[in-house]
């Protein structure tokens, strides 16, 4: 077995200051969800706020928060590039679009006490100054200007060794790319709150789309690279079957050709659920008027 | 829907605040595992037939904080690095002119083969001479460096946790306070 694969295999680490925050927010948001879809069924209405297919996408954002930062691949991320960018695209690219995509807001809400529901909920109300700065943060072009910013700022080669050497500044990193992350993910996804206006879903397929160029230069940049970037990698044992150059030639390129992937997926995502709307939209409005002949030719025959 | 709401909220509380508290709890009480990093201060050392490598944290180390990390690895004919598990490591620290004090490093498992950490008796300031000493079937070895010690830090971490807390608090306050303008979105809702 190849070394690499071997060490995936091994067990995974056990960090309660990672395990703690992603279990309380699990049971949190499966607390809410269970209470929500109780309600609904008792008023007789659909699941749509609390379907199976969100608690799904929800818990699956959190498995990939574990699977990043307590699996073998974060073990790995200090001896190997490779690692550590898809360490990166696990928490960017998979779990910040899937915990939003789990409408997390509302369904947590519910699950908190009455007074705290009442607190948190203050903070939204529509005039508050909590609301107006949040929604000045969040507009869509600076959540993506941040979310650039912090993903190509991190690369700096003196910035990322610094990240790799001292422990809290490599926490800070993951910190600041998921936050930044959900940051990007939210116009895209439209979670709740709702803050902004929905943009349009081409404005989205261009939103996301615009990721790739930065993205490309700056994976390709370090992929063809001909010297070590990244001095710590060329310090640090080579045990897995990688030189260090190889290691940095991989990790550069998971960078440039996943990443503009998976943006370019997410678009045609997109671009499949606008021409679904548009297709319920259109179908809703043929109903219409089908309803408005039949009532007006019943109107007619009963004169 | 309210009503029937808020009563099972009520029902719930008390076992989502157990939650919570156990939570909490839970992740107070146990130690943060050692992970990874570190100021490198050996790479690439031959020590015998095996190659050293080791790196010291938190940097700079203070009075009662001292961690080591030793890598051991076995050079193949290929002229590939392969881990060397089961060797015995050592680190003997030692302020400059003082006795040493020994520390068996414990061997790490899984993705972490070949690694090896030792926590430090460093009790005083100033230059300390840190000994890498590795006994292994294939031979035996030893290679040095110095660090130097700084007074514990004297940030009270809980004191500033407390107080972003506060902060955060009179924030939230502060936050729920009406700005008295009507939003300017439209479309925009909670």
């Amino acid at each position: 077995m190849p070394p690499l694969i071997r060490g995936l295999l091994s067990p995974w680490e056990f960090r309660p200051e990672i395990l703690a925050p992603v279990l309380l927010m699990g049971t949190l948001y499966v607390l809410g969800w269970l209470r929500v879809r109780r309600q609904l069924e008792a008023r007789g209405r659909g699941h749509k706020l609390a379907s199976g297919w969100r608690l799904a996408a929800y818990l699956s954002g959190l498995a990939c928060l574990l699977l990043a930062l307590l699996s073998p691949i974060d073990m790995l991320g200090n001896q190997l590039l490779i690692m550590h960018m898809v360490q990166h695209k696990i928490l960017i690219m998979a779990a910040a679009p899937l915990l939003w995509l789990g409408n997390p807001f509302p369904i947590v809400l519910w699950a908190l006490p009455v007074r705290a529901r009442h607190m948190v909920g203050a903070l939204f109300v529509r005039d508050t100054w909590f609301r107006r700065g949040l929604t000045a943060v969040t507009q869509p072009g600076l959540c993506w200007l941040i979310f650039v910013f912090v993903y190509i700022g991190w690369h700096e080669p003196s910035l990322y060794d610094t990240a790799l050497r001292v422990p809290w500044v490599h926490n800070l990193e993951h910190i600041s790319f998921f936050l930044a992350a959900m940051l990007f993910w939210w116009p895209v996804v439209n979670s709740a709150p709702h803050l902004h206006k929905a943009l349009p879903y081409w404005v989205r397929i261009v939103y996301l789309i615009a990721f790739v160029p930065p993205n490309a230069i700056a994976g390709a940049s370090i992929a063809m690279a001909t010297d070590i970037i990244y001095p710590h990698y060329a310090t640090v044992p080579h045990i897995w079957g990688f030189t260090a150059l190889e290691d940095q030639a991989w990790g550069g390129a998971i960078m440039w050709i996943w990443s503009s992937e998976m943006m370019i997926q997410a678009a045609v995502i997109m671009l499949g659920v606008s021409f679904y709307q548009e297709k319920k939209r259109k179908l809703a409005r043929e109903q219409h008027q089908q309803l408005q002949q039949g009532t007006h030719s019943g109107a007619v025959g009963a004169l | 829907m309210s009503r029937l709401y808020c009563t099972s909220l009520q029902q719930n509380r008390g076992r989502l605040a157990l939650i919570v508290a156990a939570l909490l709890v839970f992740a107070s009480s146990l130690p943060l595992s050692a992970h990874g990093g570190g100021k490198q201060q050996l790479a690439r050392e031959v020590v015998g037939p095996y190659r050293l490598y080791a790196w010291t944290s938190p940097d700079p180390w203070r009075v009662g904080q001292a961690h080591t990390t030793v890598a051991v690895t076995e050079l193949l004919a290929s002229q590939e690095e392969t881990p060397a598990t089961g060797v015995q490591v050592s680190v003997i620290y030692a302020q400059n002119g003082g006795q040493g004090e020994r520390v068996t490093a414990i061997e790490q498992l899984g993705a972490q083969a070949g690694f090896y950490e030792a926590d430090g008796p460093v009790t005083t300031t100033g230059d300390w001479q840190v000994t890498v000493e590795v006994v292994g079937p294939l031979g035996s070895g030893s290679a040095g460096f110095i660090q130097s010690v700084l007074p514990s830090s004297a940030v009270n971490w809980w004191l500033v946790g407390g107080g972003v807390l506060l902060v955060l608090l009179a924030a939230g306050y502060l936050g729920t306070r009406r700005t008295g303008v009507r939003p300017v979105q439209r479309g925009a809702r909670l």
